[in-house]
């Protein structure tokens, strides 16, 4: 399957660093293609190269504003126009959701991508990959809103969050 | 100046129903206008009513039309596309408050945070953080902030209060 992974262009600390590379390495090693932002900076940088080194096919969509940042050697590479239509490729592109620790564009792509989920727009897997307990903040806003009626559905009908790479693999391969 | 309100569109806990009720008084009171994208239920409704009872206008960037009587103050603009509705959204309002809402209003949230990121706007954000609602969000952006995911500090992005007045003079002392 295609796996879209959400992450930093930014250089991050070692914890997260080392489960992004692991959990790319280990979806290339099991066959499946890496979906990803495209840049070649960060950790964008770190799991296209552990896929490609496991073997993988990494497949970026960028965006027109930073096209001077892509990989030069990936398997495909779209150029989106805008900073939406990146948002809207990256999902359609996906069989799964993995989301890694970032900062504010993570959490935007993702958000949106719940928000679709809840309007029945797609049933994708979303996964967080929680290394270091990065995304309790998160997770605590999202099970308050569940215990107060804030959500259609179940939060578990919406996402899971994992506390290994090999976590969020069995998770989203069982789905 | 232009607040745009975002707030869950189901019924929720009277607790946030009166703050949210109040922030709506004061807005209308201090001269203010309200903009919101919702539909016109539960929490939502609430604040519209209590606005247009105040004598402020309302715009209305909705999906489809919310059918409310026009020539009381109320415009609507109807955008189907969820992209295009958020910026017009950002185009009409000078400020933002987040009351408790669901999947929605975080969604609001942190594209206006992200596009802030990118330079797209400087308008400010207030989570009116009403008996810790927002406290999960607060402490995952800390946490952002802390380990350096964040290229400026996390309150130059938005802030958290805790009551409805200390929300509105936040936003006017952002906005002349």
């Amino acid at each position: 399957m295609n796996v879209t992974v959400f992450c930093s262009f930014r250089d991050v600390g070692e914890p997260y660093t080392a489960a992004a590379k692991e959990f790319a390495s280990s979806i290339a090693k099991r066959g499946h293609s890496l979906v990803w932002g495209g840049s070649n900076a960060g950790t964008m940088k770190v799991i296209a190269d552990a896929a490609q080194e496991s073997g993988g096919k990494i497949i970026g969509i960028s965006v027109e504003h930073i096209k001077h940042k892509t990989r030069p050697n990936a398997d495909e590479m779209i150029i989106a126009q805008n900073w939406p239509e990146r948002r809207a490729l990256l999902l359609a592109r996906g069989d799964a959701i993995v989301v890694l620790a970032g900062g504010l564009g993570t959490l935007d792509e993702v958000t949106e991508v719940l928000e679709y989920k809840k309007q029945k727009l797609h049933e994708k897997p979303v996964v967080f990959l929680n290394t270091n307990g990065f995304y309790n903040g998160f997770k605590m806003q999202l099970e308050r809103m569940d215990r107060e009626g804030f959500l259609p559905k179940a939060l578990s009908e919406y996402l899971y969050f994992a506390a290994t790479p090999e976590d969020a693999i069995a998770y989203i391969e069982k789905k | 100046m232009y607040i745009c309100i975002f707030a869950s569109d189901a019924e929720v806990n009277e607790k946030y129903g009166n703050v949210a009720e109040e922030f709506a008084r004061l807005l209308a009171t201090h001269d203010h206008d309200l903009v919101v994208g919702a539909s016109n239920h539960g929490l939502m409704k609430k604040i519209v009513d209590v606005v247009l009872q105040n004598g402020a206008t309302i715009t209305g960037v909705v999906a489809q039309s919310l059918m409310m009587p026009p020539g009381k103050g109320y415009e609507e603009i109807v955008e189907a596309d969820l992209v295009k509705r958020k910026a017009t959204m950002l185009e009409k309002s000078d400020a933002f408050a987040a009351m408790p809402g669901g999947l929605g209003t975080l969604d609001e949230v942190t594209e206006l945070l992200e596009m802030k990121r990118h330079n797209l706007h400087e308008k400010p954000i207030v989570a009116v953080n009403i008996d810790g609602f927002f406290n999960g969000l607060k402490e995952q952006l800390e946490r952002m902030n802390t380990e350096k995911f964040l290229p400026k500090n996390l309150s130059e992005y938005i802030a958290f209060v805790n009551t409805a007045e200390e929300a509105i003079s936040y936003l006017e002392s952002k906005v002349k």
